[in-house]
């Protein structure tokens, strides 16, 4: 297809024009006689000349720019440029507002790190403090066990004999008194839960069962735990069973012991801890 | 007719000449807004950048929301809540907040000697008692109950009549710890025949701080053996 198909009826009726012309101009001939009594000829001179003009100025008119396939297209181009400067403009908006987001997470994950930091030092400290540590230092060994004696007399009751489950309260009382950080009976570390517990003849402690003999090792100063263990007036009905029917009871100091950790249970079901701060 | 057919040309001419001045005006005005859009190569070359710039935009999108989560995995959201509650259970074990819950109360008017109670510390603990103070003291691991002469001390702070012990846990559990046939309240009764003991159970009761905290001048973390 041609471009003149697609112009306008205007300029169709432009392109006939120049033979309308010719058929209009022959009239204007120089007749002498004629010319002399018009006015017009001096109007009509400058009126060809603009026409003539005006007539070069529309042909030489680019046609093309006119074309409906190419109006189409650069209406599709117009608006996909619409489409991708608003495209762009969303995503300007995203990420000044992501920046902003990031420097708030900057400034609280160091806040936050140092949140958790100071947290997992708490915690730790806390662990010691409950017991589900293991800890070492120095200290006291102190053994309890039945007595060596062979036979009980007839007339003796044979708890007297033995270790109870209260000897193993006081001593353990008595080395708190006295200082002790850690303790620990037959491997079973004391924690703020443990109950030192007799069924029957069967000392339990964290409910778990043991016998004798029992070892129960405390760290802390060695010098006033021995003191204490050692002191007449502590311990009395212990020392007594010692005394009268060979129950053993032996203490030493230790440089160094290990107090394992608890590793029990220790759930909280019922206890809600209120913050205090 | 003579004079008549200069007017008519003039007037022909007069309105060829306006038409075509109109369609001349309309054609420049035509020209001179396509001349100030874009041709159809400049806006095959505006997409294109606009096509590249957005897709830089969505690439530094994505790396900046890369960028957050990164962030927030490391601050490690989940590790923290379970530190949380870790550091909250243990304070109720080590003593080192003040906790609330049900529970029992028991109330003796007599002259105890630090054995009893000891022995009813130690009831409770083993009934499962997950808090327990007495006369407003909090009981921990060290607690250490003893009298010289006629005055009982709990760490190191004398106590007296009427003995008030809260334990927090299983109401039921705790009272029949306490009232069992053979049971700590029968031995006491026995022993103190003029006291007064009562054994409450409560939906809702408080157990104190521990205010001295811990000190370790001795014992050091040490590896499980």
């Amino acid at each position: 297809m041609s471009h003149f198909a697609h112009h306008s009826p205007r300029l169709l009726l432009l392109a006939s024009f120049p033979a309308r012309l010719a058929q209009v101009v022959p009239s204007f001939r120089p007749h002498p006689a004629r010319w002399r009594a018009t006015k017009g000829a001096a109007l009509l001179m400058p009126l060809g000349l603009a026409l003539g003009l005006l007539l070069a100025a529309q042909l030489q008119s680019p046609p093309a720019q006119v074309s409906q396939t190419d109006e189409s297209s650069r209406q599709v181009a117009t608006a996909t440029i619409q489409r991708l400067e608003a495209e762009q403009a969303d995503l300007k908006k995203a990420i000044a507002q992501l920046r902003t987001e990031t420097t708030a997470r900057q400034q609280q994950t160091t806040t936050d790190k140092s949140a958790l930091s100071d947290l997992r030092r708490e915690l730790e400290q806390m662990q010691i403090a409950a017991g589900v540590k293991a800890m070492k230092g120095p200290g006291v060994r102190v053994i309890l066990d039945d007595s060596m004696a062979k036979t009980v007399p007839a007339d003796d009751d044979p708890a007297f004999y033995l270790v109870h489950e209260y000897h193993l309260r006081d001593v353990i009382n008595l080395l708190w008194r006295s200082g002790a950080e850690a303790i620990a009976v037959n491997g079973e570390r004391l924690v703020g839960t443990s109950s030192v517990y007799c069924v029957g003849s069967t000392i339990m402690v964290n409910d778990t069962r043991m016998s004798p003999p029992f070892e129960i090792l405390a760290i802390g100063n060695p010098n006033s735990m021995e003191d204490a263990l050692n002191n007449p007036s502590n311990l009395r009905s212990l020392k007594t069973r010692v005394k009268a029917y060979g129950v053993q009871f032996k203490e030493s100091k230790q440089k160094e012991i290990t107090v394992p950790a608890y590793n029990g249970s220790m759930e909280i079901k019922y206890s809600s801890s209120d913050s205090v701060d | 007719m003579r004079g008549k057919v200069p007017q008519i040309c003039l007037s022909i001419v007069a309105i060829i000449l306006g038409i075509l001045l109109v369609m001349q005006l309309r054609t420049q005005g035509r020209i001179a807004k396509s001349i100030s859009a874009q041709s159809a190569t400049d806006q095959a070359t505006i997409i294109s950048n606009l096509y590249e710039s957005n897709l830089n935009l969505r690439k530094e999108v994505d790396r900046l929301r890369q960028e957050q989560n990164d962030y927030d995995e490391s601050l490690g959201q989940s590790e923290l809540a379970v530190m949380l509650r870790e550091t909250n259970k243990l304070r109720v074990v080590t003593g080192l907040s003040q906790v609330t819950g049900p529970g029992v109360q028991m109330t003796i008017s007599a002259d105890l000697r630090s054995e009893d109670l000891q022995d009813l510390i130690n009831e409770l603990r083993n009934a499962g008692a997950e808090a327990v103070a007495v006369n407003g003291q909090r009981v921990i691991v060290k607690t250490a109950v003893y009298q010289t002469a006629s005055t009982v001390y709990i760490d190191g702070s004398p106590v007296g009549p009427p003995y008030v012990l809260i334990a927090i846990g299983q109401p039921d559990t705790l009272e029949r710890a306490l009232v069992r046939k053979g049971g700590l309240v029968t031995y006491l009764k026995t022993t103190y025949p003029d006291a007064t003991i009562t054994v409450l159970k409560h939906v809702r009761t408080t157990v104190p701080v521990y205010q001295t905290g811990y000190q370790w001048q001795y014992a050091t973390p040490a590896p499980s053996p």
